[in-house]
């Protein structure tokens, strides 16, 4: 990304207030409005005249995704308080676009909600996402409708995640079908051609009228990218795209996905578990420990100097091409904590190798490591 | 290319649904038998080639109501117009569709009476059989034109259609109801060629007072109490059983679907709503229920079809409602939700066809409770008592003391059509059932008990429609099927 | 979920259907075309004063929410006006209608699940084997007849052709049978329409059964028991029998709710003197009033038959209390 806009995300190195922390970005929310938008609703013009002015498709503020928990009629009668799930909490951070943003963290630490936010399948409870300045959870319903051509999704399971009775054609079909942007049926199959070309399927005619039980796992994958990408989106939204397919195919898809990045420009969210994964593909990092992020910076930064020692962790269990690199495994105690009961101070205290007694108490603020990098660990400052 | 079986199929079945649709409304006085003893003097029927070809061309063929026909035009026309304003690629088919349209709006001007004093419920026109045979032929002709169009789909239809015609022809049992369907089928289709609707007339007595049948054709079964013949009876019968069961189980299966796909996919407040409903209306034991309905709404064909209509859907609705909670869950539906699909769309194109194998065999198993029911209600006097249908016989044989005498001709007959037609209608449902449903087809081939060819499971049947089934075969009324509904609740 | 409330859970269900059930009577018997107060009196001459007697008994003039009131409490108290074909309070008609039928009932249910269970499990057990064949497909046709007309055929056969039954009643019009006599003749007029009854849901039960037996047998633990050597008939009884009956129990609990309509049939082919013919008897004279308490008495049973069943289900399904 160019330089210039660096400068946004490195305003408030550290964080400007210590009552609340985030990510390492500018937290001042909605800046200046995109386009005709004047702080109300966001009206489709809105989002028609928004743009993008400083290569940030997405900030991401203060994020918080709350889900309560069901209690009985009438434990929540005598309950002095709701119970939450606090699957993403607090979260800040910018998406530049045209990047691959990796987000990483164990099972439950709460990767998928943000994406799910992010594209409104699910509400936030606080904080701001603004898309191109706009304020997502603003739009209106038709807003929303508009935006939805504008940001997908692939999910993990490429054998649950399309419709068994579709031909392929259909599913690729659909989201041109359902935003009405083609006008007659010969150009809707032209773009489905194309983007099921695009998506490695070659020759596409071969597949369009085929169902996805004829198609292998990694073939189906390559339909639901075609899918996302037949709209030409802003954001693609990856959730563990490659976890449920064979290790000979992973490679082909991600690589798909970095072409796509270049040749159609669309700016990925990939969600992974598998911090080596995240390394071979994109070009910044984030990791999230139950809920919150700890650590991001550009890949090969976070990689080859990880400051916070969950990401530590994380890194020094990846499998490495030289056996005489001498390197220490750490390896984490303890299971992630409950959601619902989030451990006081550092949320990572429990399981921390290098806790000291004030991570009790103190909940850790962004610090700057250089660059575009920030970690929240109290032993930092 | 168009696949060669798609073309056989239309060349086939164009004709096939023409006769059908004509056989409905033929006129009902061409009997190929006549007995000229049974006739009055000079009243007899003649059965010449030229009577029987005459009746296609009656008045009284394809002589609808005019509102319907224009609401048929008026659809036909809107469903070419967005074709053409879409720019689907079936130009001609969709030209086709307002030729069609075009030809609706004629003939139900005609029907309604002309310019002049149009009525909706005219069924004046005298042509009916002209307009029906050429709206059949266009249809054909859309049909095939859709296909010169979009040949790997008209190739993929028909791949799969010959697929699941494949599985089925294996599974015996399935074969079987689906002669037993095509025999009555066509008692009920040929009725006015096997014999004269006149031989209802309660004036027309062909024997004495409950006399054994004889070889002489009226009387191959007898007569009843005031010495009609059974045999018409019984295959005039066949129509109303049939019709009735038919147009109840559209009725049921729209109501059912229709809300047990909302309860599903709907959660929260509006899915709650439904199942209070639903849940309410499975207790209500159905029998007394139409008894009070129909001594209430009074006793005439329409009304018996909407009492068993409106008292058979809970169970549907309950089976749609278990599937449609499974469908939603697949992450498709949420693939639709995040490229901005309505709900509506969702429901038609996502959860539709994906609980339709299901809504299909149910349906059928649906049309089996539907006759039986309303066998019962005809056998409790609460029939039309215009119409003869195989429960109004039994009724007038069981009021008459047919049973103490005994005249087996009189009980005998409707009794085993009855069960015919509703085995029948059981087995095609089964054979659905398993032919529709991979994991019920995965689960028949791992069977290792089941080594027979097209295994056969009866207590699909009894899963598939709630316990429905067997609970209103048995004049019980629609009962939950505990299977699919325990396990739901924990 | 622990047992109170799971229980708790069940019985509210219970009542919140009843109470819908019975609104539900409420708004039937007043959406019906005509006037109630009509409805509620004979056909035929209706003289205007006795319209306006009766709407003042029913409290018909009153606005239809204090309608629904008066309704409530006349429902609670079991009065339900007067039947005017046989010019008696309902709840004196209906009550003495209630014996007959839940011995007819009885009986045949009795008959049914032991002969539809005990043929399931043998079918089940040799799936595909003759016995399974035949027994199954009987069962398959007695679950598509009409109740009716096997009474009919059951009737033509026995009591007409063979004279082993009479053809129905309770008993024979005046004759006064005492002790052992009269017994004799109860069960000769009973068995009959009890048979009836019975055939009318052994195909079910057959079918369920059957089809429990072979689902369990595929399951593992059979398999274990299986291999570890236990002989066929200890697997059969020890393991495969106690997991197969919960679903045929529950469904047996769930249609003795449904009986209601089952014994409209056979009762009204047999002249049984119960609830069913009652019912066919106040349809055939319009007796409104008398419908209106068959109506709520049918839904009722099939409510609480649930209930009964959901609490079976709980001390039966080894799940439920993990
Ligand atoms: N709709 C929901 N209702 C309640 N809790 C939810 C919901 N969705 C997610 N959660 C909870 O939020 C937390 C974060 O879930 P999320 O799916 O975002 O995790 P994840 O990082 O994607 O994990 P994984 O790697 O297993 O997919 C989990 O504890 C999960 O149980
Ligand atoms: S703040 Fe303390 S517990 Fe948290 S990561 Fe840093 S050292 Fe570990
Ligand atoms: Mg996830």
């Amino acid at each position: 990304m160019a330089g210039d806009e660096q400068q946004t995300t490195q305003a408030t190195p550290g964080g400007e207030s210590l009552t609340v922390t985030g990510g390492p970005v500018d937290r001042r929310a909605p800046t200046e409005p995109g386009g005709t938008y004047d702080g109300g609703r966001v009206s489709t013009e809105d989002l028609a005249t928004a743009d993008v002015t400083d290569g940030v498709l997405y900030k991401v503020r203060d994020l918080e995704v709350y889900f309560p928990i069901h209690q009985s009629f009438f434990k929540s009668m005598v309950a002095t308080e709701k119970k939450y799930v606090k699957a993403v909490d607090r979260v800040s951070l910018d998406i530049k676009q045209g990047e691959i943003l990796a987000v990483v963290g164990e099972s439950g630490c709460g990767k998928t909600t943000i994406g799910r936010t992010l594209l409104r399948l699910e509400e936030a409870t606080g904080g701001h996402i603004l898309y191109k300045e706009l304020p997502v959870e603003r739009f209106t319903q038709r807003t929303l409708r508009e935006y939805r051509k504008k940001a997908q999704i692939i999910f993990q399971d490429p054998y649950n995640s399309i419709n068994p009775k579709q031909t392929i054609f259909d599913i690729v079909a659909e989201p041109l079908e359902v935003s009405g942007l083609v006008s007659g049926e010969h150009e809707k199959e032209e773009r489905v051609v194309k983007a099921i070309s695009e998506a490695g399927l070659r020759p596409a005619t071969e597949y369009l009228y085929r169902y996805p039980h004829e198609l292998s796992g990694g073939q189906r994958q390559r339909v639901c990218i075609a899918g996302a990408t037949v709209l030409d989106p802003d954001m693609i939204v990856a959730d563990e795209p490659v976890a449920s397919l064979d290790v000979s195919i992973r490679n082909d898809i991600l690589k798909l996905m970095v072409d796509q990045k270049e040749t159609l420009g669309v700016t990925y969210l990939f969600i992974t578990h598998d911090l080596s994964l995240a390394w071979v593909i994109s070009d910044r990092i984030a990791v999230m420990y139950l809920g919150r992020i700890v650590e991001i910076g550009d890949t090969e930064e976070v990689v080859s100097n990880p400051k916070h020692p969950y990401t530590k962790a994380l890194i020094s269990v990846i499998p490495v091409p030289d056996p005489l690199a001498k390197r220490e495994h750490v390896i984490l105690q303890g299971e992630t904590p409950n959601p619902v009961d989030i451990p006081s101070g550092c949320r990572f205290h429990p399981r921390c190798p290098e806790a000291i007694d004030a991570c009790r108490e103190i909940e850790p603020t962004d610090v700057h490591i250089g660059g575009d990098h920030y970690a929240a660990c109290i032993r930092l400052t | 290319m168009i696949p060669r079986r798609f073309v056989n199929w239309l060349l086939l079945w164009t004709p096939v649904v023409w006769l059908v649709l004509t056989l409905c409304t033929y006129p009902k006085n061409r009997p190929l038998i006549i007995d000229p003893q049974i006739y009055p003097p000079g009243e007899a029927p003649s059965a010449s080639f030229s009577s029987l070809i005459g009746g296609f061309f009656a008045p009284t063929v394809a002589n609808y109501p005019a509102w319907i026909l224009v609401l048929a035009a008026v659809c036909v026309v809107a469903l070419g117009a967005v074709g053409l304003v879409r720019r689907r690629k079936a130009v001609t088919m969709n030209v086709m569709l307002l030729v069609m349209g075009a030809v609706f709006a004629v003939w139900g001007l005609d029907a309604g009476g002309g310019l002049g004093g149009w009525q909706a419920g005219g069924r004046l026109g005298e042509h009916g059989w002209a307009f029906q045979t050429a709206v059949v032929v266009l249809a054909a002709l859309c049909i095939y034109f859709w296909a010169r169009a979009n040949p790997e789909r008209a190739a993929l239809t028909t791949w799969n259609t010959h697929q699941i015609w494949r599985l089925y022809r294996a599974n015996w049992q399935g074969m079987l109801g689906l002669y037993i369907m095509v025999f009555f089928g066509l008692l009920a289709l040929l009725a006015p060629f096997l014999a004269d609707h006149m031989m209802l007339d309660p004036n027309s007595q062909v024997g004495t007072t409950y006399a054994p049948p004889t070889s002489s054709y009226y009387m191959w079964l007898g007569t009843d109490q005031v010495g009609q013949s059974v045999l018409a009876e019984f295959i005039w019968s066949a129509r109303i059983s049939l019709v009735v069961g038919l147009l109840a189980t559209a009725i049921s299966t729209l109501l059912g679907a229709g809300i047990g796909i909302a309860a599903g996919f709907y959660g929260g407040w509006q899915s709650e709503v439904w199942m209070r409903l639903t849940d309410a209306f499975l207790v209500i034991p159905w029998l007394p229920l139409a008894m009070v309905l129909a001594a209430a709404w009074g006793q005439n064909f329409w009304m018996i079809i909407l009492i068993i209509g409106i008292t058979s859907w809970p169970g549907t609705a309950r089976v749609v409602r278990s599937d449609t909670l499974r469908v939603r869950e697949l992450q498709f539906i949420e693939r639709a939700r995040a490229i901005g699909s309505s709900n509506g769309h969702i429901m038609t194109k996502h959860v539709l066809p994906n609980v339709f194998p299901l809504i299909f065999a149910n349906t059928v198993l649906v049309v089996a409770i539907a006759i039986l029911s309303e066998t019962t209600l005809s056998f409790l006097g609460l029939g039309d008592p215009l119409n003869f249908s195989w429960g109004t016989m039994l009724h007038y044989a069981w009021a008459n003391g047919a049973a103490g005498l005994p005249a087996w001709w009189y009980l005998l007959p409707p009794g085993i059509a009855i069960v015919l037609v509703v085995l029948a209608f059981t087995f095609i449902g089964t054979a659905f059932d398993e032919v529709l449903d991979p994991k019920l087809r995965k689960r028949e081939e791992s069977d290792d008990r089941a080594k027979k060819r097209g295994g056969k499971s009866p207590e699909v049947a009894v899963a598939a429609a709630g316990g429905a089934v067997t609970a209103a075969g048995l004049g019980a009324g629609p009962a939950a099927g505990p299977e699919t509904d325990k396990g739901g609740d924990r | 979920m622990d047992k109170r409330r799971y229980f708790l859970k069940k019985i509210a269900n219970a009542v919140l259907t009843i109470v819908l059930v019975a609104s539900f009577n409420f708004a039937l018997f007043r959406i019906l075309p005509g006037d109630p107060a009509r409805l509620l009196l004979p056909k035929g001459k209706q003289p205007p004063e006795a319209v306006e007697k009766q709407r003042k008994a029913f409290n018909l003039d009153k606005p239809l929410w204090q309608q629904f009131i008066y309704y409530w409490g006349d429902t609670l108290q079991g009065e339900f006006g007067t039947s005017f074909s046989e010019k008696r309070p309902v709840s004196e008609v209906v009550a003495e209608r209630i014996w007959p039928t839940v011995l007819l009932v009885g009986v045949g249910t009795i008959f049914a699940t032991l002969i539809g269970m005990i043929s399931g499990v043998f079918a089940g057990w040799r799936r595909n084997g003759t016995f399974d064949v035949v027994t199954t497909n009987l069962g398959m046709v007695f679950y598509s007849m009409p109740t009716f007309w096997f009474g009919l055929l059951m009737i033509m056969l026995f009591a007409t052709e063979l004279q082993w039954f009479p053809t129905g009643r309770m008993e024979e019009p005046g004759a006064d049978l005492q002790g052992w006599d009269q017994i004799v003749s109860l069960v000769k007029h009973l068995f009959l329409p009890a048979f009836t009854f019975a055939i009318s849901y052994v195909g079910e039960y057959h079918i369920i059964m059957r089809s429990s037996i072979t689902g369990v047998m595929t399951e593992d633990f059979t398999l274990t028991a299986r291999a570890k050597g236990l002989s066929d008939n200890k697997v059969l009884w020890k393991h495969v029998m106690p997991n197969a009956l919960l679903p045929t129990v529950t469904i047996v609990m769930m249609n003795i709710g449904f009986v209601m309509s089952g014994a409209i049939l056979s009762e009204t082919v047999f002249n049984w003197p119960g609830l069913g013919l009652l019912a066919y008897e106040s349809m055939e004279k319009r007796d409104y009033p008398v419908m209106q308490a068959v109506f709520l008495i049918a839904s009722i049973a099939v409510i609480l038959a649930n209930l009964i069943a959901d609490i079976m289900y709980y001390y039966l399904d080894p799940r439920v209390e993990s």
